[in-house]
């Protein structure tokens, strides 16, 4: 997606794909959110620059979506602060909310397209809906081109919900965060959902979104769906971040005893190669796992 | 519009139309093509049969029976669609306002239409009509009053239901303002619902109107109507038995041709919402199907085509539609399960299993890796005998323990619960929601099992140990949704294992669980298969789960077995194309991603193929 | 439990309050002055006045109520305008009528609907099933009335060995009074009975679609005790909210039987008091049957509650709309 610059919001300008523009896509400080008198959330510390993927992971019970939820004003923080695309959200009054969103400074993919996505409404008209909102003079181009930038055929663009694969649907969810042109995205499990052959090709989207300029927070309860396209990796368990980092560091040598646990949790394909057919592997097909089995 | 369109294709659905037309017509004009004057007394013909000039007789008063009930058509009519038209304002707005509203409006709202739910609605409307005075129009306001709560509450139901949607969510997310949310994607989802209220409310309408007149309440005397005519005719029973068939007749008719019309359009509505949630399902149906996969869907350029690329990578060589792998597959053995060309088919005429050919010998782990529609989970139903109603065996061979069981006498009732246990995903899914946990192993383990109280509970106590729960008591006291995903699979694997079976079949038993609930589980089945000398057949679509647990795999793929091995070959050694694709799926998300991402992380993989 | 009873109570006073005050207020709209019709047309201004007086009616609106509030809450509905009676005795006499009907009513159309519905989900897409779904759509279009004057015809007029009006009580001639009540019974029960087939045909189809119904199967579970104890109490939910709807309905359509059949009951009673604007008789009649009403609505709530007892309280809030 190319930088747009437009009249109806303030916005650092982008610099470029792949490089930083000056203003941190979110900052969160000391968060921590209370359901009740339960607390699920506490003294969370969080950044997400222009351009950067960070993956968030947690279990079910980590409070890893109502983070994302907080984030995104669909939840009230208890304590702490946050700023999206510059702005101090927290405190946010409803009006201040609408307007906020209007201006797509943040958006949200949800796990399953097909509950996301309004079945009724077809392709097209999804990304436009938002994008409405945003670029009510120029909606119809930054719809398209959102739908570009996500790679879905054009062909396509008039189908529904139904008539798409798992993969296509994810990338109309997408290509509507997009069209809004957001700084944050924030996306929940985006690929679980999908079926293994679906999933490079969301994931290729986000990258694709990530060096255009736009701050991903990416959520997952499996390390493994993470490792590949996160910049930094944060852990969180029990309503804390207990372990952060690059991704190498985190996912190569984790410190904290439960990001252990988390790798090793994770079915591997360790399997020591059958002798008799060894030879084989060297006419074999050009696609050779081997190298990646045993680094 | 394409609900009137899939109406018009019901016969029904268009005769009811057809009547209802009628009688909309008849509303209109009754009274003037009545053949004769509906209300002039002929004291000269009382009581006739029905005649050439009056065809359906006369009645106490000489007056003709079929221009009554011409004429009798409008207030019938006109009186139910008043107390329609005042439920539907009254009710859907009501529900929109209590929706959108503050909790403590909504809250009185709700219980004010909760209150008038519990009232018997024709007292009121009888006592109302009589109390002012023989009027039908404040008969019909109580009624509409009445049924006011029946709108309320679907359309509260169908409100909130889209408001709590996620594409809701989505839109508000995106800063569309809330009327133009309800325009988009609310109101259009109640429409249908609206007629279908509609209708029902219309039928039940009539029916109290006909009441009402049939009471004589709400209009004078001479006035016809068809619950009025019927009461007169009841005097004269005796006299004229087939004088009242013509009014109950135009009731019921008028009745009917509503409650065809809603029950359509509800089935109409139930497809098309069928429609939209099918969604990945429709996906796998049709690749299942059989044939080339749609044009839209994009797999097909992910993964070749299985005969395009013998994966020996000698292009002289034929193309194997199977990838074997030649490692045998303990050929001496005895095989616990023998499936031979199992072909399973639906009586809509798709292919579910074309040809399906597995070997399970006794003691062995086998794992059969594929995606959604790849007719994994048909092999495994018609293999536990419990195939899907209209779905079939259409040929081959199903054995186990040398057994045949496409014989119509399978003995299913001494393998269910005793030879064969079984685990699935969703655990939550597969325990009776209104019986406590501990109530339904016991069952197992007194009915099945035929064991005694004392017993019963002794053996509760150590399969619960045996699957690592503490706390067994509790556990067993608590009711399923009180209990983790993790601690169901547990109990529901003791309850797989009470009977000492042969042959344990986990499907996707471990997924949508967090990953460190699956590797326990995990671990217990490995566990569990060793001490128990379990054989395990292991269904899944995740390659590193079964991995883990297999030593054989099959690898289905559109209702074939594109891929066999020993699991350390078809690892390291995939040869069809799509075995490959899904190994290769693991550099970018498995363990080995993150192991990748760990020891060379400048080089990334998705990032790379990402800039190709 | 407690919490049930003040749930139930905390929903049944508003009603019975919002029902009284509309009742009572609707009085004052009617178009039968009582004291005119007591004293004829003859009477004077003056007698009239004296008469409205005696009755408590020259009082302001509120406060005729508040007196009627006043004594009922202590039992004393007050007495007829027209005949003097104590509204209770009236209604002692006359309730045992309907709950006679009623409950036998209810009876009839829990057995029949119960076995049709059961019946024609185990046999799903037999001529079974079609016939009932047939046969309870058709039922559904008959009013209670059309039924009425076909059980006549049939048993009074054709064959006649059934009475088509009066009343025996029960204590007086057990046979006699089920033989006064047979018929309104039946014509009440069938709309009802249609209904609760209808819905637990479709509950009881998708319950025995469900995995936990198919994992009873692959436990090795006998299909009797599927059905018993898996399947029927999870699919009973709907089918006995249904019969929560149904009571109102059977009350109400109780009015019309009585007509047919001359049954001296409540439904009739609150007619007959509307008719001459009799409010202590008509107020008296509404709030028993109200009541009733009220009442079994509580026990279903019970009942579900027992069955399901992961849904506690909110199983009533999710009842399927008629």
């Amino acid at each position: 997606m190319t930088s747009t610059l437009t009249p109806t919001r303030d916005r650092a300008v982008r610099v470029g794909p792949g490089r930083a523009a000056q203003r941190p896509a979110l900052t969160v400080r000391d968060l921590a959110v209370r359901y009740g008198t339960r607390e699920v959330l506490h003294g969370i510390d969080l950044d997400v620059a222009p351009g950067e993927v960070v993956g968030l992971i947690g279990e079910s019970g980590s409070g890893k979506t109502s983070l994302a939820r907080t984030v995104l004003g669909l939840v009230a923080a208890a304590a702490g602060t946050i700023e999206v695309d510059g702005h101090l959200v927290t405190g946010f009054t409803r009006a201040q909310w609408r307007a906020f969103r209007r201006a797509g400074h943040a958006q949200y993919v949800f796990q399953d397209p097909l509950s996301s996505l309004d079945g009724r409404l077809t392709a097209r008209a999804s990304v436009l809906e938002g994008a409405r909102q945003t670029f009510p003079a120029a909606a119809v181009r930054h719809a398209e081109q959102a739908l570009e930038t996500v790679g879905l055929d054009r062909a396509l663009w008039e189908s529904r919900p139904a008539e798409l694969s798992g993969g296509q649907r994810q990338r109309v969810a997408i290509a509507r965060a997009l069209a809004v042109d957001p700084a944050l995205l924030v996306c929940d499990e985006p690929v679980s959902a999908l079926d293994a052959s679906s999933r490079i090709e969301v994931v290729r989207t986000l990258t694709a979104a990530a060096r255009a300029g736009t701050g991903i927070l990416l959520i997952s309860h499996d390390l493994s769906s993470l490792g590949a396209i996160a910049d930094r990796v944060l852990v969180l368990h029990g309503g804390a971040i207990v372990e952060s980092g690059p991704a190498a560091e985190v996912l190569g040598a984790p410190r904290h005893p439960y990001t252990r646990r988390l790798i090793d949790a994770i079915p591997t394909l360790d399997r020591p190669a059958p002798e008799s057919r060894h030879r084989a592997r060297e006419s074999g097909p050009a696609l050779a796992p081997t190298p990646l089995l045993h680094p | 519009m394409n609900t009137v369109r899939t109406l018009l294709h019901r016969p029904s659905a268009v005769t009811a139309l057809l009547l209802l037309v009628v009688v909309a017509v008849l509303t209109a004009v009754g009274d003037l093509i009545a053949p004769h004057d509906p209300l002039a007394p002929q004291t000269s013909q009382v009581l006739e049969a029905p005649s050439a000039a009056h065809w359906l007789g006369t009645d106490y008063l000489g007056r003709d029976i079929l221009s009554r009930l011409l004429a009798g058509t409008r207030l019938s009519v006109l009186a139910a669609l008043e107390a329609v038209l005042i439920a539907l304002v009254l009710g859907t707005g009501a529900a929109l306002v209590a929706v959108f509203s503050s909790r403590p409006v909504r809250w009185v709202i709700e219980r004010i239409f909760d209150s008038f739910m519990a009232l018997p609605f024709i007292t009121f409307a009888v006592a109302i009509g009589a109390l002012l005075g023989n009027s039908i129009h404040a008969a019909m306001i109580a009624v509409g009053i009445l049924a006011a709560p029946t709108y309320f509450r679907v359309v509260r139901a169908s409100v909130l239901e889209t408001v709590h949607t996620q594409y809701v969510e989505a839109a508000r997310l995106l800063g569309v303002p809330l009327p133009r949310v309800v325009l988009t994607h609310v109101l259009p989802r109640i429409v249908p619902v609206l007629l279908v209220t509609s209708a029902s409310t219309l039928a039940a309408s009539l029916l109290v109107v006909a009441s009402l007149t049939f009471l004589g309440v709400g209009v004078q005397p001479p006035t016809p109507t068809w619950g009025g005519m019927l009461s007169a005719d009841l005097s004269y029973l005796a006299l004229r038995p087939f004088n009242p068939v013509a009014p109950a007749a135009a009731i019921m008719l008028t009745v009917a041709a509503l409650g065809v019309l809603a029950d359509r359009l509800r089935d109409v509505r139930g497809d098309a919402g069928a429609q939209e949630a099918r969604g990945s399902s429709t996906e796998g149906a049709g690749e299942a199907a059989g044939g080339a996969p749609s044009a839209t869907s994009h797999r097909a350029t992910l993964v070749a085509d299985g005969s395009q690329d013998p994966a020996t990578g000698t292009a002289s060589a034929p193309a194997p539609v199977v990838g074997r792998h030649q490692a045998p597959h303990a050929a001496e053995t005895e095989a616990l399960v023998e499936i031979d060309d199992l072909r399973i088919e639906a009586d809509t005429g798709g292919q579910l299993v074309r040809g399906v050919s597995l070997r399970v010998p006794r003691g062995a782990s086998v794992g059969i890796l594929g995606e959604s529609g790849s007719g994994k989970s048909m092999t495994v139903k018609a293999l536990l005998g419990v195939l899907p109603e209209g779905v079939h065996i259409t040929g081959g061979r199903l054995r186990f323990a040398g057994e045949d069981l496409t014989a119509p006498d399978a003995p299913w009732q001494e393998l269910h619960g005793h030879r064969i246990g079984a685990v699935f995903q969703d655990p939550a899914t597969w325990f009776t929601p209104h019986l406590s946990v501990g109530a339904q192993i016991d069952e197992v383990l007194r009915h099945t099992q035929g064991l005694g109280r004392a017993q019963a509970a002794a053996a509760r106590a150590e399969l619960f140990a045996q699957v690592g729960l503490r706390d067994a008591e509790r556990v067993a006291r608590q009711y399923p949704h009180e209990l983790s995903g993790g601690m169901l699979q547990r109990v529901l694997l003791a309850i797989a294992v009470s009977g000492e079976p042969d042959l344990l079949v986990a499907d996707e038993a471990t997924t949508a669980l967090d990953v460190t609930v699956q590797a326990e589980v995990l671990t217990l089945l490995r566990r569990l298969r060793q001490e128990l000398s379990l054989t395990v057949l292991m269904i899944s679509h995740d390659l590193a789960v079964l991995a883990h647990s297999c030593d054989y795999l099959y690898v289905f793929r559109r209702g074939e077995v594109v891929e066999e091995g020993p699991t350390e070959a078809v690892l390291h050694m995939p040869q069809h194309p799509y075995t490959r694709t899904l190994v290769a799926d693991h550099t970018v998300f498995g363990i080995e991603a993150v192991r990748a991402a760990g020891t060379a992380a400048q080089v990334h993989p998705v990032r790379e193929a990402a800039s190709r | 439990m407690r919490a049930l009873l003040l749930h139930a109570a905390a929903r049944a006073l508003p009603v019975l309050l919002v029902t009284a005050a509309v009742t009572f207020g609707l009085g004052a709209f009617a178009q039968q002055e009582p004291a005119e019709l007591l004293l004829g047309e003859a009477a004077t201004e003056e007698a009239v006045a004296a008469l409205d007086h005696e009755l408590g009616r020259d009082r302001p609106l509120p406060l005729q109520f508040a007196s009627w509030l006043g004594h009922a809450v202590q039992g004393d509905l007050g007495e007829s305008w027209f005949t003097g009676i104590a509204v209770t005795s009236t209604i002692a006499e006359r309730l045992p009528v309907s709950m006679s009907i009623a409950g036998l009513a209810l009876l009839i159309a829990v057995v029949l609907g119960a076995s049709a519905g059961i019946l024609a989900a185990l046999r799903r897409g037999s001529w079974i099933d079609t016939a009932v779904t047939v046969t309870a759509s058709t039922l559904a279009t008959l009013p209670p009335f059309v039924v009425s004057i076909m059980l006549i015809l049939l048993f009074g007029v054709a064959v006649p060995i059934l009475p088509t009006g009066g009343y025996v009580p029960l204590a007086q001639d057990p046979s006699g009074w089920l033989a006064c009540i047979i018929l309104p019974a039946v014509a009440l029960s069938l709309e009802a009975a249609a209904d609760i087939a209808r819905q637990l045909r479709t509950a009881l189809v998708s319950t025995l679609e469900q995995n936990f119904v198919l994992g009873a199967r692959l436990r090795g579970h006998s299909g009797a005790r599927i059905l018993l104890r898996h399947a029927l109490p999870h699919a009973a939910g709907p089918a006995l909210s249904v019969v929560g709807l149904q009571v109102p309905r059977l009350v109400g359509g109780a009015i019309i039987a009585e007509q047919i059949f001359s049954l001296p009951g409540l439904g009739l009673m609150a007619f007959e008091g509307a008719t001459t604007g009799d409010m202590p008789v008509v107020l008296g009649a509404v709030m028993v049957i109200v009541l009733a009403v009220l009442l079994s609505t509580f026990v279903i709530d019970l009942l579900l509650t027992a069955l399901h007892p992961q849904e506690r309280i909110a199983a009533r809030t999710e009842r399927v709309p008629a």
